[in-house]
């Protein structure tokens, strides 16, 4: 693998608008709120759970461009399942970036812990993680609150445990959530997979996917109903494949943005495109062949690598390390190119391309440049039609 | 039904009570815990049981048994508390359970005030279970209070209110090295539970220190153990790992290391409750004690009573005559005012107000009684006895407004002395009325009883010396005169104002006695300190000085010690 050419000019202090301190006192501000709503979290020691760099936030909500679901239609995303599935650890790992090894120490779950990824991602929406082991269907709690809104359920199931419990608990909970909101997006997260070898992953997933499938069939809800199934763990890419799969089913661009990936994908002869949310990790959208784990592995430690590089290096501390100047190569030694470009402040585009075909550098620079001013088209529709209550600042003047 | 007996006595028993309007504190204390396997539960709760009401309700609620017996035990276990023990549920561990199966629980009983409580690990009553169980739900796994660790207050007037206080006891078998516990007091009552917030809320904290300091030191003592034993392993033995399927998690005497923990939690709940309940004194408040008697020795007589009154006082005959309805009479006031004059009323009004014995003078009994009750206005009606109309002189110890026919005569001393007003109605000369009474034929009765208008009346003001100089009138009567010879002020408005004064002159006494108990009398400071008083605070001046001090007289007994207990 050759050296990584990563580029890192922004940071050379270029107060632009969105850091720095002209926003500071805006930013102070908005700290003070996110740390209020994370000192009202019952188990909210997340907060000191640092491992990011300071500054390294996607600042002011107003600037958020094209952010997905606005402050008037938060899908929300329960974390559900038995207790000690790992539901708090996957909302850690995920958006808090805690270590794997360090979710030992979580202590268990008493209260639904809220926690909304309003400001701390681009994607918008809120995580409900539930205790396991009380049940909300019960007449005490207001299901139709808890689930009216809901955009997806995950159910977590341990797959190093026995999961016959797991079972029958995901069916109560599939159709009894089922009966309060039909427009739930039911996903299984067939979790701690980590531990176990391949032969073992599958027929897992085939045993647990057939038996629920059977249940729900026998309930008669068969058509009406299909979770989707997924192998994850927190030790590897699988949990944030999964959840990116989760988050694009609420995207409601999705399909125009896999369209222009498409596009993209097929006029500069890429192998892989995919469309990123830099802090969480999520691919928001990809084009339409299909996933490869070891190439989407490597586009996420690729944007490790250029924040990290960008953080270590980048001479002013107060500054982002991503920003609108952000741009690397990576050859590997195989002959396939990393190649990533800032779309906005929250995405980043990461290509996979063959060496031959990058000879064509301009062309490919041409070609996304042209997508990014599409990307910014379609968040531009719906920044119009969000009206002015959310006023979202237009990032693209600025370029 | 009698399922939440506790719950559903009212809190407020003063009558029962006779001498101690302590309030009871109709409340269960309870500890529970969030087990990681089993989710919330209860653990521990202590229950007061009032014998007098309670006792028989507790037997008609409970299952067949003897409960007689354990009210009057002090035996901490008895077989029949066994009875109503409820039964646990199957699946629970150690963490969730806190006595044995087969202990029944803790009874204490007060002698002095004859009430039992109960400690055990479920109320037996169905009704208080699912109260309890839900607020324990809502403790731990739904209420957030900022910082994890710490008292808040939630519930609905439909059924209780629940005060909770959560927190954690370090663990290192446990997830994360720590366990969640929380201790609910539950009541329906919910000023009560606000208002014992400060009481509850201090000896909750001193109770959980003390259950944290104990953990800790178990949790140390594990520690050197486990460094002694495997030094190079980094990770804790169970913390964060997988139990074994067959251990559960270590119940609080494990965890505290204190095998009499539920005894400790026994005794202290029932200080709580009792406490708690002794803490609050209830009285019914009705606002502060009356401060003026109403008195009895003066009535408003109905004319009716008047005349009876009358019939008996006056054997003469000549004085029927003169009950005829038509006799003029003063009707307000202002209107008295204006017959007077506004230059003799000052003084008259000073005396009345400053307690002297007012003496009115006239021939006719319900035109002298008008005046009496037109003048009493002036003062707070617990100092102003009236003897409506007399044909002898009475001392003015017995009535400080007194009628007299006219030709009674006043003794010597009463005479000379300052501390009397007389006040004479004369009525118009004979002469000039029989001459008129030719040209209102209609109104012949008798000849001489022709009725005059006040209008004709001359009215007299007599004392020995006069007590008013050189305009020098006190503030009150300064008011008084402005209500009462202002334009456009109705009778009514004049009465409300007088009322007003009175009551504002009366605050002013409240003060002035306060004062003087506090100061007393005796020094040149103190005086000094009461004219500061006076001319400061009361902004009066010296002049109003007698009317404050007669009409201190008027406070009751009991106001003032309310006064002075405050």
């Amino acid at each position: 693998m050759s050296l990584p050419t990563a580029h890192a000019q922004n940071v050379y202090g270029s107060s632009d608008h969105w850091m720095g301190s002209k926003l500071s006192a805006r930013e102070q501000e908005l700290r003070s709120i996110v740390t209020m709503s994370l000192n009202g979290d019952p188990s909210g020691s997340y907060h000191e759970v640092d491992s990011f760099p300071e500054g390294y936030n996607y600042g002011d909500e107003d600037e958020v461009i094209g952010a997905v679901g606005g402050v008037e239609n938060k899908p929300r995303i329960l974390l559900m399942g038995l207790r000690r599935s790992g539901k708090s650890s996957i909302q850690k790992v995920v958006f808090h970036k805690l270590s794997p090894n360090e979710t030992l120490f979580l202590e268990s779950t008493s209260k639904v812990v809220k926690d909304d990824i309003n400001n701390s991602s681009f994607v918008q929406f809120q995580v409900w993680d539930f205790p396991g082991q009380i049940d909300f269907f019960d007449p005490t709690f207001d299901s139709e609150q808890i689930f009216g809104s809901c955009g997806s359920l995950i159910f977590v199931i341990d797959a190093q445990d026995d999961y016959r419990q797991a079972l029958i608990r995901l069916h109560q909970t599939l159709t009894k959530a089922f009966q309060v909101n039909q427009n739930i997006k039911f996903e299984v997260f067939i979790h701690k997979v980590d531990g176990l070898s391949d032969d073992r992953k599958w027929e897992a997933q085939r045993d647990i996917q057939t038996k629920a499938t059977c249940d729900l069939a026998d309930a008669g809800l068969d058509g009406l109903l299909r979770p989707s199934f997924y192998l994850t763990s927190i030790y590897d890419h699988s949990i944030f494949e999964a959840f990116s799969r989760v988050v694009q089913k609420l995207i409601p661009q999705l399909p125009t943005l896999e369209n222009l990936l498409n596009i993209l994908v097929s006029n500069c002869g890429l192998e892989k495109a995919f469309l990123f949310d830099v802090v969480s990790k999520i691919y928001i959208a990809t084009d339409s062949s299909p996933v490869d784990m070891l190439s989407y592995e490597l586009c996420c430690d690729m944007i490790d690598v250029v924040i990290d590089v960008s953080c270590i290096y980048g001479d002013d501390v107060e500054a982002c390390a991503y920003d609108q100047q952000s741009a690397s190569i990576i050859k590997l030694s195989n002959g396939v190119i990393l190649y990533l470009r800032e779309v906005n402040r929250f995405l980043a585009l990461v290509c996979l391309i063959r060496e031959e075909v990058f000879e064509r550098q301009g062309l490919i620079e041409y070609n996304f440049h042209c997508f990014r001013e599409s990307i910014q088209q379609v968040f531009e529709v719906r920044r119009k039609t969000q009206g002015p209550l959310t006023s979202l600042g237009s990032y693209s003047d600025d370029n | 039904m009698g399922g939440a007996i506790i719950l559903t006595t009212p809190i407020i028993k003063t009558k029962t009570q006779k001498k101690e309007n302590y309030c009871k504190m109709n409340a269960i204390i309870s500890l529970c815990h969030f087990c990681e396997s089993h989710g919330p539960s209860i653990l521990f709760c202590t229950q007061a049981f009032h014998q007098s009401q309670d006792a028989q309700l507790l037997h008609d609620s409970a299952p067949p048994g003897d409960y007689r017996g354990h009210t009057n035990s002090v035996d901490p276990l008895t077989q029949n508390l066994s009875a109503i023990v409820h039964q646990p549920p199957t699946d629970q561990c150690d963490a969730c359970r806190s006595l044995s199966p087969g202990q029944p629980g803790f009874i204490s009983y007060d002698e002095s005030t004859q009430i039992t409580y109960i400690s055990c690990q479920h109320p037996e009553q169905q009704q208080l279970y699912s109260i309890l169980r839900q607020a324990c739900v809502r403790s731990l796994n739904c209420e957030v209070c900022p910082g994890r660790e710490g008292p808040i207050v939630f519930g609905e007037d439909s059924s209780c209110h629940t005060l909770s206080h959560t927190f954690n006891l370090c663990d290192r078998q446990a997830r994360g090295f720590s366990r969640l516990y929380s201790f609910i007091i539950v009541m329906r009552d919910r000023m009560f539970l606000v208002n014992s917030w400060p009481f509850l809320v201090k000896h909750l904290r001193s109770l959980i220190d003390n259950l944290q300091k104990k953990a800790e030191k178990t949790y140390s003592l594990e520690s050197d153990e486990h460094k002694l034993t495997s030094s190079s392993r980094l990770l804790p033995s169970h913390g964060g790992r997988r139990l074994l399927p067959n251990q559960t998690y270590r119940s609080l005497v494990d965890l505290t290391g204190d095998k009499d923990i539920y005894v400790y939690l026994h005794k202290y709940f029932i200080y709580l409750i009792k406490t708690g309940g002794r803490r609050m004194m209830e009285c019914i408040v009705e606002g502060p004690p009356q401060a003026m008697a109403v008195t009895d020795s003066f009535k408003m007589l109905s004319d009716q009573e008047l005349i009876e009154k009358l019939d008996k006082s006056l054997p003469s005959a000549e004085f029927r005559v003169l009950q005829l309805e038509d006799q003029p009479i003063f009707n307000s006031l202002r209107h008295f005012v204006s017959i007077l004059g506004s230059e003799d009323f000052p003084e008259l009004a000073y005396h009345i107000m400053r307690g002297d014995q007012l003496i009115v003078r006239g021939n006719d009994p319900s035109t002298v009684m008008s005046v009496l009750n037109i003048l009493k206005e002036l003062v707070p009606e617990s100092i102003c006895r009236i003897i409506g109309f007399s044909s002898t002189y009475q001392e003015s110890f017995v009535a400080e407004f007194l009628g007299l026919s006219v030709g009674v005569n006043l003794p010597r001393h009463i005479v000379d002395s300052e501390l009397h007003v007389l006040l004479d109605i004369l009525p118009p000369l004979k002469r000039y009325y029989s001459k008129s009474a030719g040209d209102q034929p209609n109104s012949v009765l008798g000849g001489a009883d022709i009725v005059e208008p006040l209008e004709k009346y001359k009215l007299m003001v007599y004392s020995a010396q006069p007590c008013l100089h050189d305009q020098k009138y006190p503030v009150i009567i300064r008011r008084l005169m402005a209500l009462l010879t202002g334009d456009g002020i109705s009778d009514q408005m004049v009465s409300r104002g007088i009322l007003a004064l009175k009551e504002e002159w009366m605050n002013k006494v409240k003060i002035l006695y306060k004062f003087s108990q506090v100061y007393p009398k005796d020094s040149l400071e103190n005086d000094e300190k009461l004219n500061k008083l006076v001319k400061e605070v009361l902004f009066v001046t010296p002049e109003d000085m007698p009317i404050l001090l007669h009409w201190r007289s008027a406070l009751r007994k009991d106001y003032r010690a309310h006064l002075l207990q405050k």
